[in-house]
């Protein structure tokens, strides 16, 4: 782990907990004295739903027998897991399944099966396709505790979407874009999720999943173009394309004149269309000031489109930075990009 | 409910101390969470959602205490507690934990939340009230100030053992 995210974790850790002054202040807060809370006939009745949740809560932990975690191991699969939701709830994944790397791990306990199926390492962003074998409803969707991590690189942005999947239990992809500095040719992945839940029940768990995923080499088309309005220039770098994903680096880099006081912020984003009229979300994965950084401004960016038409043949970015200052936002529109296909 | 906020007890002072920097305030910014936890726990329509529901709640206190009290405390009278785990010296030590400390509150929570407590963006957005844009601007530069920092660190220990 590197650096930063270490000392977080160590600060955290050292901060000394006065473990028996909190636990004298909860017990405290619920005798008739406690300072400043007023019992009402409605507050009661809010208590009594919250000893109704608390029930629910940890009456969610329940272990599974023997024989239902054989039943689990039993149940039907969905198949390629990219292709079920490129076919269904995400056709930008439509073509994942095929250019995946198989990764077929599996971790089993308290009767739920984590299998990760497939992954995509593109470079910039890791997708992972994953099954949860279960026979318990834990809600419409599912949310874990704790994130894949990649060895050796600071953790960045992760997101998580999954459905629920009859016959099976749950189906999801997550998304993890850590901070590299250098892209590695290969990641080393953990995933050690303490607890799954959903709106209706949770379960801990102890569950560890290990595998890597070797890079998609990328396609580098070098842009250098820049484009500069009231003190904002945008300098777009490159674009690396993979059969699978279309990423764009690009560097806000702001006049220190602009900067006057602390509080002022300045956000570089993008949205794009094609020659075709489609319209694309330009989401940014994240991004990081380099040591040579003219200003505290100036930051390198990363941006993901997925599903583009496979027809189109040129991208054309329309940049817009947003300068936050304590008197309100400003917008600043600059000249359009474009990048062929 | 009182066995649910003792497991999470740990997390949420460790919030509260993030922002108050000092035990007595935030014992107060516990003690005024674990109330209003108490008084609107009814106002909690998912359960699944009780230990984030839980961490807004502090934060929102804290802010409340920061502001209420116009609190701009020095460096210098910071209750920095002890560090384990770490190695160097002592003072090598107390450099590295103050990093996160220095940092504006709007940093240091971001980071908190999202490496400490290992949140998403979206749900740190909910749990601030603010867009998701503004989670990762400040996750950028909190990071970068903070690597910033740990260089100034590293830069000295360097330079101290030169002398």
């Amino acid at each position: 782990m590197k650096d930063e995210t270490k000392i977080i974790e160590d600060t955290m850790d050292s901060i000394p907990v006065p473990s028996e002054k909190l636990d004298s202040i909860i017990e405290n807060s619920f005798k008739s004295n406690a300072p400043s809370r007023k019992r009402t006939g409605k507050k009661l009745a809010g208590y009594v739903l919250a000893a109704t949740l608390a029930i629910s809560i940890l009456g969610g932990t329940i272990l599974l027998n023997p024989a239902m975690a054989n039943m689990i191991s039993q149940l039907p699969v969905i198949g390629n897991v990219f292709d079920y939701f490129g076919s269904t709830s995400k056709p930008a994944y439509k073509e994942f399944g095929q250019l995946a790397t198989d990764v077929g791990r599996t971790a089993e306990d308290k009767g739920v099966l984590i299998n990760i199926d497939q992954g995509v390492f593109d470079g910039t962003t890791i997708t992972l396709a994953v099954t949860v074998q279960t026979t318990k409803n834990y809600g419409s969707t599912l949310f874990f505790n704790g994130w894949p991590s990649v060895e050796g690189e600071s953790a960045g942005n992760a997101g998580a979407s999954f459905e629920k999947v009859k016959g099976l239990g749950y189906a999801g992809i997550i998304t993890i874009t850590p901070q590299f500095f250098d892209t590695p040719d290969e990641v080393d992945i953990n995933w050690v999720p303490e607890m799954l839940f959903g709106d209706k029940k949770e379960v801990k768990g102890d569950w560890k999943l290990n595998f890597s995923l070797p890079l998609i080499e990328p396609e580098v088309l070098t842009l250098n173009k820049q484009v500069e309005k009231d003190g904002v220039a945008i300098l777009f770098k490159e674009v690396r394309k993979t059969p699978l994903t279309f990423n764009i680096y690009y560097q806000q880099l702001v006049d220190p004149a602009l900067l006057e006081d602390d509080w002022t912020a300045v956000e570089a984003e993008l949205k794009a269309t094609d020659d075709l009229g489609n319209e694309y979300e330009v989401p940014y994965n994240g991004g990081f000031t380099d040591g040579g950084a003219r200003t505290r401004e100036d930051l390198q960016w990363s941006a993901t489109i997925h599903n583009i038409d496979p027809l189109a043949t040129k991208l054309i970015f329309h940049p817009f930075a947003t300068v936050s200052t304590p008197d309100g936002a400003k917008k600043i529109y600059f000249e359009d990009i474009e990048v062929e296909l | 409910m009182q066995l649910l906020l003792k497991e999470e007890k740990e997390k949420l002072y460790k919030m509260a101390f993030i922002y108050m920097k000092n035990e007595h305030d935030a014992l107060e910014v516990f003690q005024q969470t674990v109330l209003e936890v108490i008084e609107s726990i009814h106002q909690l329509r998912n359960p699944a959602y009780f230990s984030t529901w839980l961490t807004r709640i502090c934060i929102n206190v804290s802010l409340k205490e920061i502001r209420k009290n116009k609190k701009i405390v020095p460096m210098e009278s910071y209750s920095i507690p002890d560090v384990v785990e770490i190695s160097g010296t002592i003072e090598e030590r107390m450099d590295l934990t103050n990093v996160l400390y220095e940092l504006d509150e709007k940093y240091s929570s971001v980071l908190v939340l999202r490496f400490y407590h290992d949140l998403t963006v979206i749900q740190i957005a909910d749990i601030l009230g603010c867009p998701e844009g503004t989670v990762k601007t400040n996750l950028h530069r909190g990071l970068a100030l903070l690597k910033t920092k740990l260089k100034g660190v590293y830069m000295d220990e360097r330079r101290n053992e030169n002398y």
